[in-house]
């Protein structure tokens, strides 16, 4: 396995983000320039070599942006940056399902896309329940999608992380009605409340096709997910911007350090969680 | 002289904290170490100054055989051998209060190296004074006895919060304000997320002696504390262990230093002050390093 570091969770926008409020803006070029920071990761100098991308999630929530729309300078700063970024379009299933979702596939190959990403809170709605009410209109919205993601050989990233859409056991049903997609839980639920990663763990350990993203997630719940779970099922994710990637790196490097300060990953569990897992996800050479 | 760097909030014990759970043991040498490891801060190779220890929480719960002095002992003693690095740190479970401890507390502040009192709500199960006198007449008679020596004393006191019911940050607003003279830390900006970090910020911003420790924060909430209370009343806390330092040092330098949207490009003084100046001031430090003075 190659020792490089992936980031499946970044943002680029080139206007300040429309519902986060974060500004004045965090362009492709700023991403670009975080990535090649000198990062310290067992006594050598790395840098982030790939990411995959999403546009602000704002641009898809307010505004009535097409998902063409919402994307341009996303997919503009993909292909400008072919050899390291990748696309990860966000889909607001209120706006764009179905009649815009065969965008994505004209998308694939001219614009590297590696991934899909839903956003229960940002665009407010139930992934599918058990019950009928609300699952079944949740599956009218949410089902073209991980059609769409088994269709490209893609995984299906979930954003999680309060109540009451994003709570990651919500995430089961879907998870078993698509068993063959990969689902990656961004945050692991951790964004608001640590211990929801908890929760994340379970449906991990009880779903094969769930792997759980580190952003936000504290030491604690991440020790656990590596005795719950092993360093396969964990991958790194920086969800910079807003968040910066140094502190986030130095979160996973520690795994390798003995108790009480890490639980003694080895290196190459480490680099697993920091890109060999995000690579095998999404496709992406080493 | 540099502005050093000072840890609020750190814990040593020869054995596991069977409690928190963490282990096998965390010695005053790993500490030490872990201080002596040179890491990149605002563009310099730095180690961190000294550290505030406090013992293994678990070696202080109520359910603890320990007496007040056996919890103490490591801390004392590691302090005692390394008075230039490491400020003692009182963690005091309210139910062992009477006058020999208070007395004890006394001498370890006087003559021993402790600079700081710790209580810890949830942990100790007490509630924070609040106003209905029928739920607040036992917890005065538990805290402020504890509150008044702090005053006596002259030294802070570090309020754990973060968790329901007991650990709530605005409970603190009560006491804080029954004691105006007595500076509190509230404990890991309210909380170890986002939740309650916003409640954290209210009490602070009502009471000019509370003042924020910064071990588990949410970057964007440093950026929020920083533009609520301004950075004097923030405080560097790794939390080690079970945090690492260096990571926490990152936390909190890269949310303060870099531009906007992922930081707040926050003057370099200031950022110097959070990690070690402010906590060198409020614990009369003053003296070993000058430039703190300037803020």
């Amino acid at each position: 396995m190659t020792h490089m570091i992936i980031d499946p969770h970044a943002h680029i926008i080139p206007v300040r983000e429309p519902v986060w409020g974060w500004g004045p803006n965090f362009t492709v070029e700023r991403l670009l320039a975080m990535m090649d920071r000198d990062y310290e990761i067992f006594g050598e100098i790395k840098h982030v070599a790939k990411a995959v991308v999403m546009t602000g999630l704002g641009l898809t929530s307010v505004g009535h942006k097409s998902l063409a729309e919402a994307h341009a300078y996303t997919l503009a700063s993909v292909k400008a940056h072919a050899d390291r970024l990748y696309l990860n379009p966000v889909i607001n299933p209120r706006s764009y399902v179905p009649d815009q979702l065969y965008q994505i596939r004209d998308w694939k190959d001219e614009y590297n896309v590696r991934m899909l990403k839903i956003h229960p809170s940002m665009h407010n709605y139930y992934l599918p329940t058990y019950s009928p009410f609300p699952g079944d209109v949740s599956k009218k919205m949410i089902y073209p999608i991980f059609e769409l993601a088994r269709e490209l050989d893609v995984p299906v990233m979930i954003h999680m992380g309060e109540t009451p859409y994003a709570m990651p056991c919500q995430i089961a049903p879907v998870a078993e009605a698509f068993s063959n997609v990969p689902i990656l839980v961004a945050h692991s639920g951790a964004n608001n409340i640590p211990a929801n990663a908890n929760d994340a763990i379970l449906l991990a350990r009880t779903h094969d096709n769930v792997f759980l993203g580190l952003s936000w997630v504290q030491p604690p719940e991440m020790w656990q997910m590596y005795y719950a779970l092993g360093a396969s099922k964990m991958v790194w994710e920086s969800d910079c911007s807003p968040q910066s990637m140094g502190q986030s790196l130095r979160l996973v490097t520690n795994l390798h350090l003995s108790p009480p300060l890490g639980v003694g990953a080895s290196v190459e569990e480490v680099y697993r969680i920091l890109g060999g897992n995000a690579a095998e996800l999404c496709g992406i050479d080493g | 002289m540099t502005t050093p760097i000072i840890d609020c909030l750190t814990h040593i014990s020869t054995g596991p904290d069977d409690v928190i759970g963490w282990g096998p043991r965390f010695l005053a040498e790993d500490l030490l170490a872990l201080m002596d490891t040179p890491r990149r801060v605002l563009g310099e190779m730095r180690t961190v100054d000294k550290a505030v220890v406090f013992p293994a929480l678990g070696l202080t719960v109520p359910t603890s055989p320990l007496s007040f002095e056996e919890q103490h002992a490591y801390v004392a003693e590691s302090v005692a051998r390394h008075p230039d690095r490491l400020i003692g740190g009182i963690a005091l479970q309210p139910r062992l209060w009477s006058d020999a401890v208070a007395d004890r507390i006394r001498q370890m502040v006087r003559t021993g190296g402790f600079k700081m009192l710790y209580l810890n709500p949830s942990l100790y199960k007490f509630w924070l004074p609040i106003k209905t006198p029928s739920e607040s007449a036992g917890s005065r008679k538990l805290l402020y006895p504890i509150f008044e020596l702090a005053q006596e004393l002259d030294i802070p006191i570090y309020i754990h919060t973060g968790e329901q019911p007991y650990a709530l940050p605005a409970t603190a607003d009560f006491i804080a304000g029954a004691f105006p003279q007595v500076k509190i830390i509230l404990g890991h900006l309210g909380t170890q997320g986002e939740l309650y970090t916003i409640e954290a910020l209210l009490v602070a911003d009502r009471h000019p002696n509370v003042y924020l420790e910064t071990s588990w924060a949410m970057p964007h909430m440093l950026i929020e504390a920083v533009h609520e209370v301004g950075a004097a009343r923030l405080l560097f806390g790794s939390n080690t262990p079970p945090l690492e330092q260096t990571q926490q040092i990152m936390n909190v330098a890269e949310a303060l230093a870099f531009a906007p949207p992922i930081g707040m490009a926050a003057a370099e003084a200031d950022i110097r002050h959070v990690l070690g100046g402010n906590l060198a001031r409020l614990l009369g430090l003053q003296e070993e390093h000058d430039d703190t003075h300037d803020h």
